[in-house]
């Protein structure tokens, strides 16, 4: 078989992002599908803005469409691909100055950007829990959008995007050993201030 | 064996965690307590969801790479250089510099004025003169033409 008809999913993802490098549009394709629904989750616990989630990843795949040919894999592809993401995640939050620790969450009204609840009704819940299941989340969510910016990074790649130590370190340009502390000190302050809710 | 708290993450976590720290929560209720709890913690994270993207996610991004690719051709033509501030400042820092060295350097490279051309110019004047003369005398000679302005 020859090298071109190799599928996407028999390679690694840094090899594919080297095909995209040889303007293989099909291969960046494959990349932006894969990584897309992950890339928009993480962008959008970064800032908690649907729209500025997808800009914000918009812009993450649109910087790897213009490093492809300077790509060198190095790393794996996601320690680069969320390196990109978070820089630009931080860099508009410092931009834009947003206000994470006061910013309020209201319960009743719809998200500003996303124009639903808080949480879609779980029909199995009574009218209590449904409250409680409401109050702990926009719990959850404000602690964490609390977290200074590298814990909450090191804190979505860990418990969201499901990667590793080294992964993470290499997006926080950072030692393994230093992302593990980080971890710690972010989860440990997680499991303070939540702590009425477990 | 030391509680080594960081590690507490990655047994919380369900990660592969070392021998000796298994072996370690089994004697310490402190860190068995804290892993029980962070474990807790980690289990109300996952309530959090994250919402679907929008279906025009892709159209959007296929639109701005269109836009990327018309722009490449651009930045390939003979003027890119241009577009590109520090060679265009470095090419304009060239021009002024080598603008005023050669306004400097002009008074020097110029021959210096030793009277020669002065010379000459007189030379040329005097054969003018003697050419003049010579001719003035054929035609008193010969009787021919004269420039001579007629005496009124």
């Amino acid at each position: 078989m020859a090298a071109d008809q190799v599928p996407f999913e028999s390679l690694s993802d840094a090899e594919v992002m080297l095909r995209a490098g040889a303007d293989d549009s099909a291969a960046y394709e494959y990349l932006v599908l894969k990584f897309h629904r992950p890339m928009i989750a993480f962008m959008y616990r970064m800032c908690r803005n649907q729209a500025l989630a997808e800009e914000l990843a918009q812009e993450v795949f649109l910087r790897v469409y213009r490093s492809r040919q300077t790509y060198a894999a190095e790393a794996k592809f996601t320690t680069w691909l969320y390196r990109i993401a978070t820089n630009l995640a931080v860099n508009h939050a410092r931009d834009h100055k947003v206000e994470r620790s006061g910013k309020m969450v209201s319960l009743d009204e719809p998200d500003e950007e996303t124009g639903t609840t808080l949480d879609v009704a779980d029909q199995t819940l009574n009218a209590e829990q449904q409250i409680l299941r409401r109050e702990r989340l926009a719990a959850i969510k404000k602690q964490v959008m609390a977290l200074p910016e590298k814990q909450r990074a090191a804190v979505l790649m860990h418990k969201y995007q499901g990667m590793d130590y080294g992964e993470i370190a290499g997006s926080l340009n950072l030692s393994e050993s230093a992302t593990k502390s980080l971890l710690f000190r972010a989860y440990e302050a997680l499991r303070e201030r939540l702590k009425e809710f477990v | 064996m030391n509680c080594n708290r960081e590690n507490l993450i990655e047994i919380a976590a369900g990660e592969q965690a070392a021998p000796e720290m298994l072996a370690h929560l089994r004697e310490c209720s402190d860190c068995a307590q804290e892993v029980d709890s962070m474990r807790k913690t980690m289990a109300l994270l996952d309530e959090w969801e994250a919402p679907e993207p929008s279906p025009y996610f892709f159209t959007r991004l296929q639109a701005h790479v269109r836009e990327e690719q018309t722009k490449a051709p651009e930045r390939a033509s003979i003027f890119a250089w241009l577009r590109k501030p520090a060679l265009a400042l470095s090419l304009a820092l060239m021009l002024v510099v080598g603008g005023v060295t050669y306004k400097i350097l002009l008074p020097q490279i110029a021959p210096p004025d030793t009277g020669a051309a002065a010379d000459l110019e007189s030379l040329d004047r005097n054969a003018d003169l003697l050419v003049n003369a010579d001719n003035d005398l054929i035609d008193e000679m010969t009787g021919g033409p004269s420039d001579d302005v007629a005496e009124p």
